[in-house]
C-alpha cells in the first residue's frame, strides 16, 4: 500500500480552478457534504492555487468511516403527550434512576430490534391499526416534541424500517412506543427486563 | 486508453490502495468507497466482473485530455479517471 505523506506533491483536477493543478498533501478538517459532522485532521491533497481540498487518498478512509459512525443526525417527531409518557414510564420501570436521556436509548434499542427483525415491523403495523387507536389525541390532549440525535447507523435503521413498513416516521415511532407499552409498561413481568436494566446501567456509566 | 487498459490500471490501483477520491472541498457520503461503506475488495470484485459492454468513457469536462471511465454492472456505478500514474475515483455508488 502506498502511503501519501504531508508536503508530498501531486496533481489533480480542481473543480474550483476548473483545471488540472499542482497539489500538496496536508492535514485538514473536511466536512461531510450532506449532513453535520467533520472529519478532523485527515490527509488530503490541497490545490496549490486556491487552497481547496481537491482529493482525499484511500488511506484517509478509515478515519472518514469512524467520523461518519459518530456524526449525529437529528430526529424529531411531534406526538400526543401520552406516547411520551409511556416512554417515560417504561424508562422508569427499567431504572427508576434513569435520566431523560435513557428514554431515547430505549427507543434506539427498539429501532435496532425492529430493523433487525421483520416481525417487529409487522407487529407495529398491526398495533397502529388497532381501533380505537390507543393514546391518540383527543381534544385537549397536548402534543409533545420528541427530539433526539442518532448516529448515521441508527438513521439507516430507521430508513430501513420506513422502507419495509411503508409507514411515516411519526407512525413508526408511535408503533414502537406502543410495542414498548405492550412489552414493558402493561405486563406484570416486563419483557427482557434484565437486558434492558443492563443497558440502563451502561448508559448511566 | 481503452477499456482493457483502464480496467488493468484501476485493478492495480485498488489492489495497492494507490488511489484518491476527487472531491470539492467536502466528503461525499454517497460515495460508498470514499465513506468506507464498501471496501476496496468489494469494488475490485465488481470491476473484475466488468467487460467492455459495461464500460463507457468521456473526456473530463475540466480537461479534455483526461478520460473519465464509467463502469455499470449489477446496479453499481463506478466512475474514475487517471492523472499520470494516479487513479482518482469520482463516484462509487449503487
Amino acid at each position: 500500500m502506498k502511503f501519501f505523506e504531508p508536503d508530498e506533491k501531486g496533481k489533480a483536477l480542481c473543480e474550483f480552478c476548473q483545471k488540472l493543478v499542482g497539489t500538496t498533501f496536508s492535514y485538514r478538517d473536511v466536512p461531510f457534504s450532506d449532513g453535520p459532522g467533520t472529519v478532523k485532521d485527515i490527509l488530503v491533497a490541497v490545490c496549490d492555487q486556491c487552497d481547496s481540498v481537491v482529493s482525499v487518498p484511500a488511506q484517509s478512509t478509515p478515519a472518514i468511516k469512524a467520523a461518519r459512525e459518530t456524526a449525529i443526525r437529528p430526529i424529531e417527531v411531534n406526538l400526543p403527550a401520552p406516547f411520551v409518557e409511556v416512554l417515560d414510564a417504561a424508562a422508569y420501570i427499567i431504572d427508576p434512576q434513569a435520566t431523560s436521556g435513557f428514554r431515547k436509548r430505549l427507543l434506539a434499542y427498539y429501532i435496532h430490534r425492529c430493523a433487525a427483525d421483520a416481525s417487529v415491523g409487522l407487529r407495529i403495523q398491526s398495533l397502529l391499526q388497532k381501533q380505537p387507536p390507543p393514546f391518540e389525541a383527543k381534544s385537549g390532549v397536548p402534543r409533545k416534541r420528541l427530539s433526539f440525535k442518532v448516529t448515521p447507523r441508527l438513521k439507516e435503521e430507521i430508513d430501513t424500517i420506513l422502507e419495509v413498513t411503508k409507514l411515516k416516521k411519526t407512525d413508526v415511532i408511535k408503533g414502537l412506543v406502543m410495542q414498548i407499552n405492550e412489552d414493558i409498561v402493561r405486563p406484570k413481568k416486563p419483557r427482557d427486563l434484565a437486558e434492558l436494566q443492563r443497558l440502563a446501567a451502561v448508559v448511566a456509566g | 486508453m481503452g477499456f482493457r487498459d483502464a480496467k488493468r490500471r484501476v485493478i492495480q490501483a485498488l489492489k495497492g490502495s494507490v488511489f484518491q477520491h476527487a472531491v470539492r472541498g467536502e466528503i461525499d457520503e454517497k460515495d460508498l468507497l470514499h465513506s468506507g461503506v464498501v471496501t476496496k475488495e468489494e469494488v475490485l470484485e465488481i470491476v473484475k466482473m466488468c467487460n467492455g459492454t459495461h464500460h463507457t468513457e468521456t473526456p473530463h469536462h475540466l480537461d479534455g485530455s483526461i478520460v473519465v471511465h464509467v463502469l455499470k454492472r449489477d446496479g453499481w456505478y463506478i466512475k474514475f479517471y487517471f492523472v499520470d500514474t494516479n487513479a482518482f475515483f469520482i463516484s462509487v455508488h449503487k
